[in-house]
């Protein structure tokens, strides 16, 4: 088969890979296009035929004979297309993993729009129903919109374009390297045996069948002695072979003799009498959900309860205060809220490629949110000196708090590497992600209110029954301890654990759901007793800068212009809504940035890694600004364990963490140059300056001032805020010492939300948000915006769409694909305004806290106070799916 | 590939061992989830099959035909408004520009129980219904086929409301209704052989000044499989009388529902919400929903109403 890819000839011999993305990324190497959903709905696999957008997931490979193919590569250097260029400057792009499917598809729209329109703007629909075929999770969709609108007008047809992340390039361009793109010599397909069953004992593995098929390298299991499968999708064994098919082959013949055990799916048949118990004496070895430690806790056969009950907040008095209350006739509010399970989703799955080499030693490749941790967790695993560990994650593919642990692809690809000697990777397909890739805990949360007659907060009572699979250690409950004030609260937390798989920390755990329950209740507590919700608020809290963020909603058109509550008798009606997010912040000491010259110029190392979060930017701008320079011009190179200790990207501690010591780097090695330089050219008068040295004969640049000293090196350690901590933590276990800190103070979000309901059809759409932080110093405003507008679609995925759905009598997953889990897409995305809020974190090392967590916090609580707004029906139950609002809508008539 | 042969005649065609690949855009997706594992017969290099033309009063369009090429083509859309509404309505603009219309007509269900690799069923072979027992929020409120999840086919219901034909093998046709059968056998979405080529879709004569419209019940803005999807055709009189309709609907049942009632009832009333509003109503008539589906009742209502609406108002759009 001949076809012309890229202006090059191809030819290809008879054995042809079934689709096309196979033949382009395995047989091409032109590993730009990704693979995703693999059923053509994500997009992220376009390239043009013959000019024409297609998937090439589902184009079979034949069909590409004669044909003339361009896939992203062929848009780069003096190609780099003007759509490309926008996508840059409007930062249309965060992980960067959609991004050569959407800009493909962007181009061919472009071409298409300036035939017919010329330099006219397209509206946002247009744009919409043009890029329909694509999603993206981290949520660029509005410098995708603004991108996509500005290049259709021209404004990219210049050569001129800044970049908001440095980084940018590799990602319009497909050159960025993910670790789904590694293609080492002689690298083996791995693939993992999972668990048919919800809950059975394993007998027996045998895998001599696998171990004697031509092709397979190594296979792996676990021992099985008493081991117990308690989800389907449980990893027990592993085979490596030359390719997929002889993968897939190896595994099916595996023979495994199971003891199917009964199981229980959902939180009432687990709690039920007869239910049986999941975890029995191995409850040591119960997973946790959460981002630090398990929390103690103690098990009444399927429920666990922490015990951690926020001391001080006297719950004894709580329940005292509500039975005093109810005894008097006094109302108080109760009330329970569901929510169902949100899928990470990150477009580029869990997966890992690791080599051995003779000393011992292996490098992995690995999608992950955690290099340095991840390290010293592998070299635990497999009892080696940490030095004998490399970890590198170039880019990442989103994570959102599913790639923070030694997740099972990774063991995999090391067990299987070290038993062949050849370089393995372990790349999960869609449904195997989508089933065990990790999902935000769903359950029951039960909440009980008491006020005064003026309404302050004399008890609050909270229950949550998370349900988070087989793993445990949910903190939910306990969110109720931030924000609001005053009154006796006990707010007490319970995983109710059953057989499917383990829940993981998701952007803000606990949060969202805990706000989706408590922002609700006072909205409707407003409502129920005429009170304005802001007003009410303020009788809950005098804290300083939560009070700013009233006086912003207050003063916010959209919300003064509010309709009043179910006043539309219209099919589609408009709400308003309002909700508050409060989050704690940490930081991790142990950082330590390294800035080194040399004849090229600066260039900043830390052990940390971008997974969209934009931390190449962050320090590139932070050094950039010290030495007033053009943050281009700074080489930023992060994701290599070789680099000094760097922060996870998890608990929105990045930019906390990296800021500080970066300037005091770049401003020591300033000072440094200043004293080294003025020396050695013996300088006349040498003054130092913010653009570099001022000396009788002129201005030496910092850039140029390096040239004239040998190479210098500065290390800066970000070390603990002065302040006193509140309290201590560490992820590591004890493996690195106290690496994280929970800093003191609390940010504070504030939403407002504007929906339009479709009352004939039940359907619900975001227009606009309007958001407003408070979380110190914002460093680098682009990338928190661009972080923020992520948050919001993410949070109105939750709201509206996303619920992963198991089936009940053989406990397995079923929506597996991007069809049936339905992640928001560009036309779901509402136009959003995003603004910060001036305060003071002078206790905080370089004056910012994170906010990636934050900004996502309140949002679906926001939108289902909107909906309220619009048409009187409280959601308690998300997502706000057509299929359940329209039987609410019925039913209020 | 082995397993993979290129027909370039019908003969070769019918005669070869596996299942027929068109754009792929179905039977893709099933081969890497591992639900379709045999053979394979391109029919894509058969002659013939790739054109719209006039034919006997009325159009022609061959099975190798894309949505797209149907969405953009200037007769279609004067002539057959809501068959072009519907194939650029319809997932995505890459799948439209891939996906051809033998292949959308025969596309196998989108259950996800079947489309799972764990489940097997009636359609896979089997002999129960995973959905049934388990989760069927997506299934049929017509409950007439021991498989409970409705037919896949946007344009199938479409063409049916167009009382279109289609041509098996370049020898005979027969009608929509015959192609997908009385909605009874659980075991497959339509009546032809595995032998059996769809070569030519026909379409009877335009019917004058139609007005038609095609919308869909979804919860995102696009690219979204339809809860409920109708196609609604309507002729209306200088007095805004109607004298003319057509409505069917998606979504509901193991095969695509014509309404013969709704279109009795219009005929005659005014072209207005009330007369569409009875309309709605009555095309819920006989709905015997399954446990988790009678949402989709008030779905069919609200669908039917809407895409009424549409059609009167000439609006050019199926989502969103
Ligand atoms: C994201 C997404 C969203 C979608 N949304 C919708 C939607 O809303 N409505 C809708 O109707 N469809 C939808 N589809 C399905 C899509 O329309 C079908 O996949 C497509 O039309 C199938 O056409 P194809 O040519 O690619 O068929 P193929 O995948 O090649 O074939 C499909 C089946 O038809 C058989 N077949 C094909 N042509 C012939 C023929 N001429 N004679 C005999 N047998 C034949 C094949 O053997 C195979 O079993 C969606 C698909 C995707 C990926
Ligand atoms: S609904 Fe139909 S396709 Fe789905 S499992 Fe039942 S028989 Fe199979
Ligand atoms: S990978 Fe092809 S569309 Fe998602
Ligand atoms: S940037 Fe789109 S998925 Fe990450």
């Amino acid at each position: 088969m001949k076809t012309r890819i890229n202006n090059t000839e191809y030819t290809f011999g008879e054995h042809l890979p079934e689709t096309a993305v196979d033949l382009i990324r395995n047989q091409c190497n032109l590993v730009g296009t990704k693979q995703v959903c693999g059923s053509g709905v994500c997009g992220a696999c376009t390239v043009l035929v013959d000019g024409t957008p297609m998937v090439s997931c589902l184009l079979p490979a034949h069909h590409l004979e004669g044909k003339d193919v361009q896939t992203i590569e062929a848009f780069s250097g003096e190609n780099l297309h003007p759509v490309q260029r926008a996508l840059m400057a409007h930062d249309g792009l965060q992980c960067g993993y959609c991004t050569p499917g959407f800009a493909i598809e962007g181009i061919a729209f472009y071409e298409r729009w300036r035939v017919e329109h010329g330099t006219e703007r397209p509206s946002r629909e247009e744009v919409a129903e043009a890029l329909a075929g694509h999603l993206c999770r981290c949520g660029a969709y509005a410098g995708i919109y603004d991108a996509m609108q500005a290049a259709c007008a021209g404004e990219f047809d210049g050569e001129d374009y800044t970049p908001q992340r440095v980084d940018a390039l590799e990602k319009v361009t497909g050159q960025a390297q993910y670790t789904t793109d590694i293609r080492l010599e002689g690298q083996l397909v791995g693939k993992v045996l999972r668990s048919p069953h919800p809950h059975a004992r394993i007998l027996s593995i045998d895998l001599s069948e696998a171990d004697k098929m031509e092709g397979v390298e190594a296979t792996a299991a676990l021992p099985h002695r008493n081991l117990v499968v308690r989800y389907v999708g449980q990893p027990f064994a592993a085979v490596a072979a030359v390719d997929e098919a002889t993968a897939q082959a190896a595994l099916n013949a595996i023979k495994v003799a199971y003891e199917i055990l009964p199981h229980v799916i959902g939180i009432d048949a687990a709690l039920a009498e007869d239910a049986p118990d999941i975890w029995g004496k191995q409850r040591r070895d119960a997973v946790s959900a959460a981002e630090g430690a398990t929390l103690p806790g103690y098990w009444d056969k399927n429920l666990r309860t922490s015990r951690v009950n926020m001391g001080g907040l006297l719950p004894g008095k709580a329940h005292k205060v509500v039975a005093d209350m109810r005894k008097q006739g006094k109302s108080v509010y109760s009330q329970s809220y569901y929510n169902g399970f949100q899928v990470h989703t990150a477009l580029e799955p869990h997966c890992a490629v690791a080599l051995w080499d003779e000393t011992d030693h292996v490098t992995v490749y690995v999608s992950t949110q955690a290099i340095s941790a991840l390290k010293y967790y592998i070299a635990e695993y497999f009892d080696i000196p940490d030095e004998q560990v490399t970890v590198i994650a170039q880019h990442i593919g989103g994570g959102f708090g599913a790639k923070l642990a030694l997740f099972p692809e990774v063991i995999a690809a090391i067990g299987l590497s070290r038993r062949c000697n050849k370089p393995v990777s372990v790349v999960p397909s869609r449904p195997e992600e989508m089933s065990i890739g990790g999902m935000r805990p769903g359950g029951r949360f039960e909440i009980t209110i008491a006020m005064d007659d003026d309404f302050k907060l004399e008890a609050l009572i909270a229950r949550a029954y998370s349900d988070s699979g087989v793993a445990i250690s949910n903190v939910t409950a306990m969110m109720g301890a931030i924000g609001y004030s005053g009154g006796a609260r006990d707010l007490q937390d319970h995983d109710v654990v059953n057989n499917h798989a383990p829940g993981q920390p998701f952007r803000g755990p606990g949060g969202p759901g805990a706000l989706w329950s408590l922002e609700q209740s006072i909205d409707q507590i407003a409502h129920d007793h005429q009170l304005d919700p802001i007003a009410l608020r303020r009788k809950w809290t005098d804290a300083e800068n939560l009070r700013k963020l009233y006086d912003w909603v207050e003063a916010s058109e959209a919300w003064i212009n509010r309709p009043q509550t179910a006043s539309s008798t219209e099919r589609f009606r408009r709400g308003i809504g309002v909700a508050f997010g409060h989050w704690v912040h940490y930081y991790d000491t142990e950082v330590v940035i390294r800035l080194n010259t040399s004849e090229n110029g600066l260039r900043v190392t830390t052990a940390t890694q971008d997974i969209g979060n934009g931390v190449r930017t962050t320090l590139a701008r932070k050094t950039a600004e010290v030495f007033g320079i053009s943050p281009t011009s700074v080489q930023v190179d992060v994701g290599h364990t070789d680099y000094p200790h760097g922060p996870t990207a998890g608990g929105s501690r990045t930019t906390a963490s990296v800021v500080a010591p970066t300037q005091r780097a770049a401003t020591l090695m300033r000072e440094r140059l200043f004293g080294l330089v003025a020396e050695a050219l013996d300088l006349e008068n040498a003054q130092f300056d913010e653009q570099g040295i001022r000396h009788s004969g002129g201005l030496l640049s910092w850039l140029d001032a390096m040239k004239q000293v040998p190479p210098q090196e500065v290390e800066i350690k970000r070390g603990p805020d002065p302040q006193l901590m509140q309290y201590v933590g560490s992820f590591l276990m004890g493996r690195m010492g106290l690496d994280l800190m929970f800093g003191q103070g609390r940010s504070h979000a504030a939403v407002i939300a504007e929906v339009e309901v479709d009352t004939l059809l039940g359907k619900t759409r975001v227009m606009r948000v309007w958001h407003q932080m408070d979380a110190g110093r914002i460093h680098v405003p682009d990338m928190a915006r661009s972080a923020t507008y992520g948050g919001i679609i993410q949070g109105i995925g939750f709201a509206l769409y996303e619920e992963k759905i198991l089936d009940v009598p053989h406990g397995q997953p079923l929506t597996t694909n991007l069809q049936d889990y339905r992640i928001p897409s560009i036309g779901d995305t509402p136009e959003m305004t995003v603004g910060f809020q001036d305060s003071e974190f002078e206790h905080v090392k370089g004056g910012g806290i994170g906010l990636s967590e934050l900004c996502t916090l309140p949002v679906a609580a926001a939108v289902a106070n909107a909906v309220f707004n619009a048409t009187g029906i409280r959601c308690v139950e998300s997502p706000i799916k057509p299929e359940r609002l329209i039987d609410a809508l019925n039913a209020k008539g | 590939m082995t397993n993979l042969i290129i027909a370039t005649t019908l003969a070769e065609a019918r005669n070869a061992e596996g299942e027929f690949l068109a754009g792929g855009t179905d039977l893709m997706d099933r081969r890497r989830h591992h639900v379709s594992t045999g053979g394979m017969v391109d029919i894509c290099r058969i002659a013939g099959l790739g054109e719209i033309e006039a034919h006997a009063g009325g159009y022609r369009i061959g099975s190798q035909v894309t949505l797209d090429a149907v969405a953009q083509h200037p007769a279609i859309i004067d002539h057959y408004p809501g068959l072009a509404i519907a194939a650029g309505a319809l997932a995505t603009p890459q799948i439209r520009s891939m996906a051809s219309m033998g292949g959308v007509l025969l596309q196998t269900t989108r259950c996800w129980y079947f489309r799972h690799e764990a489940f097997t069923c009636y359609k896979k072979g089997g002999d129960s219904c995973p959905s049934r027992e388990g989760d069927h929020r997506f299934g049929v409120v017509f409950d007439t086929s021991p498989c409970v999840f409705p037919h896949p086919s946007t344009i199938g219901m479409v063409l049916m409301n167009y009382a279109a034909q289609v041509e098996i093998n370049g020898e005979r046709t027969m009608t929509m209704q015959e192609l997908y059968g009385g909605g009874t056998d659980g075991t497959r979405e339509h009546t032809l052989a595995p032998s059996d080529v769809l070569t030519q879709i026909i379409l009877p004569a335009a019917v004058n000044a139609e007005r038609a419209g095609y919308f869909r019940s979804i919860s995102r803005a696009r690219a979204e499989w339809a809860l409920v999807e109708v196609s609604a055709r309507l002729v209306v009189d200088d007095n805004d009388q109607i004298t003319f309709a057509r409505v069917a609907v998606g979504g509901v049942a193991p095969v695509p529902m014509l309404l013969p009632t709704v279109n009795d009832y219009l005929v005659g009333k005014p072209a207005t919400d009330e007369s569409f509003a009875v309309a709605a109503e009555l095309a819920t008539a006989g709905a015997n929903p399954l446990p988790q589906t009678g949402y989709k009742v008030k779905l069919i209502y609200g669908t039917v109403f809407d895409t009424l609406q549409r059609a009167y108002n000439r609006i050019w759009s199926g989502e969103g």
